[in-house]
Parts: C-alpha cells; sequence; structure tokens
C-alpha cells in the first residue's frame, strides 16, 4: 500500500495541472496561428519541408510573372507585325492600282505621297516600345531600331536599322538554357524582318521594297511598280509568317502559364498539407483540453477539500 | 529504583519519551511543506529493567534516538536522475531561445530575404534598362546581408549570455561543495557526540542533488558516514581543504574551459572540459560551444556560397556602361598584386568551397594567364585573353582577369578556406545601379543594354547544387539553408521532449521518495493522539503514586 502524503498530493495535483494548461496552451496556439509550427522545433521536418516548397514557389512564381512579361511583350511584337501586315497589303493594293496603264504621273505623284505615309508609320509600328524597351532592335533596346533618313540631307526613303543580331530573353522554365526550353527570346533583330535599306537596298523585304516601291512611283516606272506587287507581297509574307509564329509561342506560353498554375496550385495544397493546421480536429483538441483542465481544476480542488474535512471536522 | 517511588519514575519516563514523541510529531507537521525534509520517528526503547523479587520488573521507557526516515536507494536515484535533468533543462531552454530565432523561419527572414534576392535578378532580366529594378536588387543584396548580420548577432548574443550562465554556475557549484565539506564535518561531529544530526543529513542530501543538477558529479558514501564527491575524476575535498572549479573563457578555441583545482594538488588546475557532459553546466556548455558554434559555421558557409557563387558569376558579367571583373558582394578572398603596373586586375572568388586551395599564384599577360599553386608552384591552369579579358577557374578558385596593357602582373590570391566570420561581413560592394552585371557581353549606352544572359544565370544559382565543405551531397543554398533550421528544429525539438520525460521520470522519483519520507498530515495527527494518550496516561501514574504516598504518609496516625 503506498502512503500517501501532504506534499506529494500536492505536488501531484500541481504536475497534473501543469500538464493539463500545457496541452491547452498548445492547442490554442495552434488553432489561433493556423499553423502546425510556429518554430523549427514545433515540427523540424514539417518547417524544413516548407522551407523547400515554399522556395519551389518563389521560383514557379517568378517563372509564371516571366512567362506573363514574355507573353505580354511577343503578343504586343505580334500586334505590331500584324498591323505592319495591314500596312503593307494597303501599300500592294496601292502597287496594284498604280500599276493600272491609266494612271498619269500626277497620280503616280499623288500615290507616292501616300506610300511615303504608310512606309513612316511602319518604322513608327517598327519602333513601338514595350514597356521601357524597343522590341525589334536585338538587345539594343534603348534606341530606335529604324531610323529614316532626313530627305532633305540624305537620300530620301533609306530607313536603316541601328539594333544588334543578339536578343533578350525570358526565362519561362527552371534552367538558363535554350536546350531545355527555358528561355524564349522576346526581342527581335528587326532588319532580318522588315530589312535595311541602307545596307540592302536590294532585299525583299518591307523597307527596302517599299522604299523601291516610292521611288518608282515618283519616277513614273511602270516596270518597278510592276515589279512593286511582287516584292510587297513576298514581304507582307514573311511579315504575316513572323507574325504567325510569334502567335504560337505566345499561345505556347499561355499553356507553359497555365501547366506553372496549376503545379503552384500543388504547391500549395503540399504546402498546406504539412504547414496548416486541421481546423476542425485542432479545435475539437482544444476544446478537449479545455474540458480536460477543468475536470484537472475541480478533481484537484475536491481532492484538497476532501483531506481538510478528514483532517479539521 | 524500587517499591513506589519507581512506579513514580516509571510514568516520569513515559511523560518524557511521550513528550519527545510529541515534540517530534509537531516537528514533521510543521515541516510538511519544506523541500527536501525527511519525516522524523522517535525510537522508544525499554529500560533496562530491576532484578529483584518476583523476578525482572520493568523501569519504564526511553526515547532512545530520532531516526530520519529515508529510503537510500530512492534518495541516490533522485540525486543521480538530476543530473539528466539538469543537462536537458538548460538545453530546452537555451535553445528554445535558438528556436525562437527561427519564428516562421518558412516565410521570413532570411528565407525571404534570399528568396527575394534571386528572385529580382529575373525582375532585372526581365528589365533590364531599368534602373529601378537595379538600384532594388542592390538594396535587395544590403537587405541580405543584414539578415546574415542579424542572425550572427543573435547567436553571439546567445553565446556571450550562456557564457555568463557558465560562470554563474560554476560558482553556484563552488559554494554548494564548500557547504557540503563543512555538512560533512557537522555531520561527523554531532555522531561523535551521539546524536541524530538529521537537519544536517537533510540539507546535505538536498545540496548534493543541487551539485548534480548543476553538474555531472559522483559522490560515495564513506564508512564514517561523510559524503565523498568527484568532479571531472577528481576528489573535491579533502578533510582540509575544498577544491575549486573555474569558467575560464579560451579566446584561442573561442569556448569555455572548465578547470578544477584538486584540494590536495599543488600546479595548474587540470582541465576537465570534456569530462563535464551533464547538469545544467554541461548543457550550458553543450549549448554554447558545440550547437551554436555548429549553427555559426553553417551560417558562414551559407553567407561564403551565396557571396562567392553570386560574385563569380557576376564578375563574369557586364554591367550597362561595359564594366566587368566587378564583386557584388563583399569578397571572402583576398587579392594581392606582387608584380606588374597596375595596368590590370584581377577578381577572385571560390568557385568549389569543397576543393579549395589555401592560396595560388596568378601571372596574367595580354596573351594569356597562367594560376599556379602556391605551395608547390605546379600549374593549375591556363586561359586565353580575349578582348582585355579572361576567365579561369583554377585551384577551386574562378578568376576573372583584366589582362594589363604591356609587360605582366602576377597576383597571390588567398584566403578560399576562411569561412568564419563571413556571415558577419556579407554586404554588397559600393555598387551603382549601371554596375549591376546582368549582361554576358559587352553593354555600353544604347549598346547591348538588353542583354540579360547573366541575370538569369544568377537567378538560377539559388537552384543549383553547389558544394558545401563537410557535406556528403552537394546541395543548393536553400536546401542548405532549411537543413540548418532543420538542425536547430530537431535539437530544440529533442531538447524539449527529453525535458519532460525527465520531469515526468524526476517527479515519479521524488513522489516516490515523498511517499516513504515525506509527512503525512492524517498521519502525524493520529500520533499525536496516541502520544497525547500515553502522556496523560503516565501522568495519572504518577498521580495515582502520589495519592498511595499520601495514603502510606497518613497510616501511622490512623491508629
Amino acid at each position: 500500500m503506498i502512503r500517501v502524503t501532504g506534499l506529494m498530493t500536492d505536488r501531484s495535483l500541481m504536475a497534473n495541472h501543469d500538464r493539463a494548461t500545457e496541452t491547452l496552451y498548445e492547442a490554442e496556439k495552434r488553432v489561433s496561428s493556423g499553423l502546425r509550427a510556429d518554430t523549427p522545433g514545433d515540427a523540424p521536418e514539417a518547417m524544413s519541408e516548407v522551407l523547400r516548397v515554399n522556395r519551389s514557389l518563389a521560383v514557379t512564381d517568378q517563372i509564371i510573372q516571366n512567362a506573363r512579361e514574355g507573353a505580354t511583350r511577343i503578343a504586343l511584337m505580334e500586334s505590331i507585325l500584324t498591323q505592319v501586315d495591314n500596312v503593307m497589303i494597303r501599300a500592294k493594293g496601292l502597287a496594284i492600282r498604280q500599276a493600272n496603264g491609266t494612271m498619269d504621273s500626277q497620280d503616280r505623284r499623288i500615290a507616292a505621297e501616300e506610300a511615303e505615309r504608310l512606309l513612316e508609320q511602319t518604322v513608327a509600328l517598327a519602333n513601338t516600345r514595350g514597356g521601357e524597351q524597343y522590341l525589334f532592335g536585338g538587345t539594343n533596346i534603348s534606341v530606335p531600331p529604324f531610323l529614316m533618313s532626313d530627305s532633305k540631307k540624305e537620300e530620301p526613303y533609306v530607313v536603316s536599322y541601328q539594333g544588334n543580331h543578339k536578343a533578350s530573353t525570358i526565362q519561362q522554365g527552371f534552367t538558363p538554357s535554350f536546350r531545355q526550353a527555358g528561355l524564349l527570346k522576346t526581342t527581335l533583330a528587326g532588319d532580318t524582318l522588315l530589312g535595311d535599306s541602307k545596307k540592302n537596298p536590294g532585299a525583299n523585304l518591307t523597307f527596302p521594297a517599299m522604299r523601291r516601291f516610292i521611288l518608282a512611283l515618283k519616277g513614273n516606272d511602270d516596270k518597278g511598280i510592276q515589279a512593286a506587287i511582287g516584292e510587297l507581297d513576298s514581304a507582307v509574307r514573311k511579315v504575316a509568317e513572323r507574325s504567325a509564329v510569334l502567335g504560337t509561342y505566345e499561345r505556347a506560353l499561355r499553356t507553359t502559364i497555365s501547366r506553372l498554375e496549376k503545379y503552384r496550385t500543388d504547391l500549395k495544397v503540399l504546402r498546406s498539407q504539412t504547414e496548416d493546421v486541421d481546423i476542425p480536429k485542432a479545435a475539437s483538441r482544444m476544446a478537449l483540453s479545455q474540458n480536460l483542465l477543468e475536470v484537472s481544476a475541480k478533481a484537484s480542488r475536491n481532492i484538497l477539500q476532501n483531506v481538510q474535512n478528514v483532517l479539521f471536522h | 529504583m524500587s517499591g513506589i517511588i519507581g512506579v513514580m519514575n516509571v510514568g516520569q519516563t513515559g511523560i518524557e519519551a511521550n513528550e519527545a514523541a510529541l515534540k517530534t510529531a509537531g516537528h514533521n507537521l510543521s515541516n510538511v511543506n519544506t523541500p527536501g525534509y525527511s519525516r522524523e520517528r522517535v525510537i522508544f526503547e525499554q529500560h533496562v529493567p530491576d532484578i529483584n523479587r518476583p523476578g525482572m520488573m520493568g523501569t519504564g521507557v526511553d526515547a532512545a534516538r530520532i531516526r530520519r526516515v529515508v529510503n537510500h536507494f530512492l534518495e541516490n536515484q533522485s540525486t543521480r536522475q538530476k543530473t539528466t535533468l539538469g543537462f536537458w533543462e538548460s538545453s530546452r531552454i537555451s535553445l528554445g531561445e535558438i528556436d525562437s530565432y527561427y519564428f516562421h523561419a518558412q516565410s521570413e527572414g532570411l528565407s525571404r530575404d534570399l528568396s527575394r534576392f534571386f528572385n529580382h535578378w529575373e525582375t532585372v532580366a526581365n528589365h533590364p534598362a531599368d534602373r529601378a529594378a537595379r538600384a532594388t536588387l542592390v538594396t535587395y543584396g544590403h537587405n541580405l546581408g543584414q539578415d546574415f548580420h542579424q542572425m550572427t548577432a543573435l547567436y553571439a548574443e546567445s553565446r556571450n549570455r550562456l557564457g555568463h550562465q557558465i560562470e554563474d554556475q560554476v560558482k553556484k557549484i563552488n559554494t554548494r561543495i564548500a557547504r557540503i565539506a563543512v555538512l560533512n564535518h557537522s555531520i561527523l561531529a554531532a555522531r561523535g557526540r551521539g546524536e541524530d544530526p538529521n537537519t544536517f543529513l537533510d540539507e546535505r542530501a538536498r545540496i548534493a542533488g543541487e551539485i548534480s543538477r548543476l553538474t555531472n558529479a559522483h559522490f560515495f558514501h564513506d564508512k564514517d558516514g561523510s559524503l565523498n564527491l568527484h568532479l571531472g575524476g577528481q576528489s573535491a575535498f579533502s578533510e582540509q581543504h575544498v577544491g575549486h572549479m573555474a569558467a575560464v573563457f579560451d579566446p584561442v578555441h573561442d569556448r569555455y574551459r572548465i578547470t578544477f583545482s584538486p584540494p590536495s594538488r599543488s600546479g595548474p588546475p587540470l582541465d576537465i572540459t570534456d569530462r563535464v557532459k551533464g547538469g545544467v553546466l554541461g548543457g550550458y556548455i553543450d549549448v554554447r560551444d558545440h550547437k551554436i558554434k555548429s549553427m555559426q559555421h553553417h551560417l558562414d558557409l551559407l553567407a561564403f556560397q551565396v557571396a562567392n557563387s553570386v560574385n563569380s558569376a557576376h564578375a563574369k558579367g557586364f554591367g550597362l556602361s561595359g564594366q566587368t571583373g566587378v564583386n557584388f558582394f563583399a569578397p571572402t578572398v583576398e587579392v594581392a598584386r606582387t608584380g606588374g603596373d597596375g595596368s590590370g586586375g584581377l577578381v577572385a572568388n571560390v568557385e568549389d568551397a569543397s576543393a579549395v586551395l589555401p592560396s595560388v599564384l596568378v601571372e596574367a599577360d595580354a596573351a594569356g594567364v597562367r594560376v599556379y599553386s602556391a605551395k608547390d608552384h605546379v600549374l593549375l591552369g591556363s586561359g586565353v585573353v580575349k578582348d582585355g579579358v579572361a576567365s579561369i577557374t583554377a585551384g577551386g578558385y574562378a578568376l576573372r582577369v583584366l589582362a594589363p596593357k604591356k609587360g605582366s602582373e602576377s597576383f597571390t590570391v588567398s584566403g578560399g578556406t576562411h569561412v568564419a566570420g563571413t556571415a558577419l561581413h556579407l554586404d554588397v560592394t559600393n555598387l551603382t545601379a549601371d554596375d549591376v552585371a546582368a549582361a554576358e557581353s559587352p553593354a555600353s549606352p544604347g549598346s547591348n543594354e538588353g542583354d540579360n544572359a547573366n541575370a538569369h544565370k544568377i537567378f538560377y544559382l539559388s537552384q543549383k547544387h553547389l558544394r558545401f565543405p563537410g557535406e556528403d551531397e552537394p546541395a543548393s543554398i536553400y536546401e542548405y539553408y532549411a537543413s540548418g533550421v532543420a538542425k536547430i528544429g530537431a535539437w530544440a525539438r529533442q531538447s524539449r521532449l527529453n525535458d519532460k520525460a525527465q520531469v515526468a521520470i524526476s517527479q515519479s522519483l521524488e513522489t516516490q521518495r515523498l511517499s516513504v519520507s515525506g509527512v503525512s498530515i492524517a498521519n502525524e495527527s493520529a500520533k499525536i493522539i496516541r502520544f497525547e494518550k500515553a502522556y496523560q496516561a503516565s501522568a495519572n501514574l504518577i498521580q495515582m503514586v502520589n495519592r498511595l504516598l499520601d495514603t502510606l504518609v497518613r497510616l501511622p496516625n490512623s491508629g
């Protein structure tokens, strides 16, 4: 038979009461923070796992952000090229009309004025900025990629390219590598698409073709105008093709974004499973702890009261 | 004494013995709440009987001794248990403090700022000519440096505080050793006088428990009843002298040494640090000089890898005005020019921390670069200069060489293995927004400002697996940080659980001890009633003898 002493009873009751209070405190902390762990000591493996998941999430968020920026920029390029395409179709229409033998030199001089405006419009479109940077100058993003000659000082209608043949990129994957589809070009070397009428005046690209067309109109050159129809058609096709390719890139980026968003959701679910408290469980545990503490306090009071009654009454 | 007077004497012995018993029971009751108190019990013994006719006749009772009721096995167990309890208690408190520095570490503090810093390289990549984005990146670099400084300061503060704790515990141990020595003398003296030194025994047991909680001491009971105590394998006191423990800070190894001067030994104190494994003192030493030190090293290595990996990539890139060979963070490696006219330059960082040499020699001219081992002058690698610069990796270093315009230049590169203190000194160099090397090829105003390839590479560093010295497997910067957080978490958790378990064991032992040695109010109250009755009965006996004597005195006059 165990011999029960006063101090023993007191200490035992206090220890049980402390344990019940601690359990309640832990349960309350979990419910109020909503997290399984406030410090690493609460759940070391969970904390370390959440750290890794959080980093993956941060990287994924950044790549989604990159892909969105890329998609916006490529959509803008595509839209610009579509507009250039429209302008070129108008130029081609003008060429077809002016190729008619009934047109005299007066008509063609007026048409040349119109073609000049179309050329200026195309240069302005090619010099459009996406945010703070030009899109058709390679990595020379802070200077307009195309410069039209001053007809008073230089040869007229010459559009020269000021960019380079490199490209800015966005990282749309987890590695900075083209081979692993991690990088995507978001600027173009504009001269390869629209031409440089100074360096390569005979090319069948937009700017050289437009220059030859304007000069043919001004010179009332039937042959030149006839040739311009085919040259402008070829330039239009190039622009349209490139625009279509950009369209596929943009769609691919949108797919990447939705795939990454799905991945991000999965990561968040994983993080939540590791990090968050199961609230119904935690709340019921808290209620249970509250009851236990009440019972413990009541039992302690009764035990001490009984001892007192037996001894002193 | 025989006859009627003898009967009176029997009553008197009963009164005296029961008075002693009443006093003892009262003493027990008054100490019902005294920690470490062991209840006492009076041992009654019969007086030597008178040998007379009709035979042996009892002569009363003696309160022969007052015994202290203890179970020595439980008492020893309880004392020994306190060493483990003290160790885990101090570990829990000090590791809990370190653990709290990582409050919500999964999304705040260093983890957030590491993430923000590396991710912002992509913002710069997406907007390479945006000076605001570049300036923000520099600010994030500063913030990251401050996080490292803050963590280092917190560790240093904790270690400083624990150092004071270690010194305090040693003082407490010395005070208690001296007290036990005094109590041993008092106990032996009391026993020599035939007394039961119960109060001294209780106090000695209590102090032995306190010493045991403070450190891992070994206790031995001598045959004469004195308690011997060994610390670090040395006797703590002799008959005449008391040994002295000291906590001495060793600045060379940045740790505390516990020394002990045994009582009967001249010469320098003995270093017993490695034998202090338990108790509060052992816990504080373990946390201060092993665990926090290890965490600080972990933090230094993390800062070391962040600085060197970012710098290596950054130095290869180009800023908006064409600058190259510029470090982003203050380098951890030292470069000293040993020859040449100063027209060239060299930036060195650690490329492979697990295989880096203490120092290498670099020679550069307009054509190429050669790297030699400083120890034995063996050629480690060479590179070709292109557009006035060369990048070469040799001896574990990533070298970016700006070739001299004429002649040759030589440099000594050292400090690749110096990791300590990196976290405290990590900061961004004196960079402008234009100096941020986002480009992979030369840039200048209006030219190639959109080159963002190097910024992508630096962003990727946060995911790239790097070799950390002392680690078996390569890990990314983030994984390495997470492993440190997991380590401190595991320690804090272990100390919490072990402390909880030890508290439960101690409580159980204390309950058992109290079951034997504790005071039960009910028992003592019952005893008081019993002794009161015996006292009253003895008094009645004397009263009865008094009446008989009256009768006898009146006899001669009654005839």
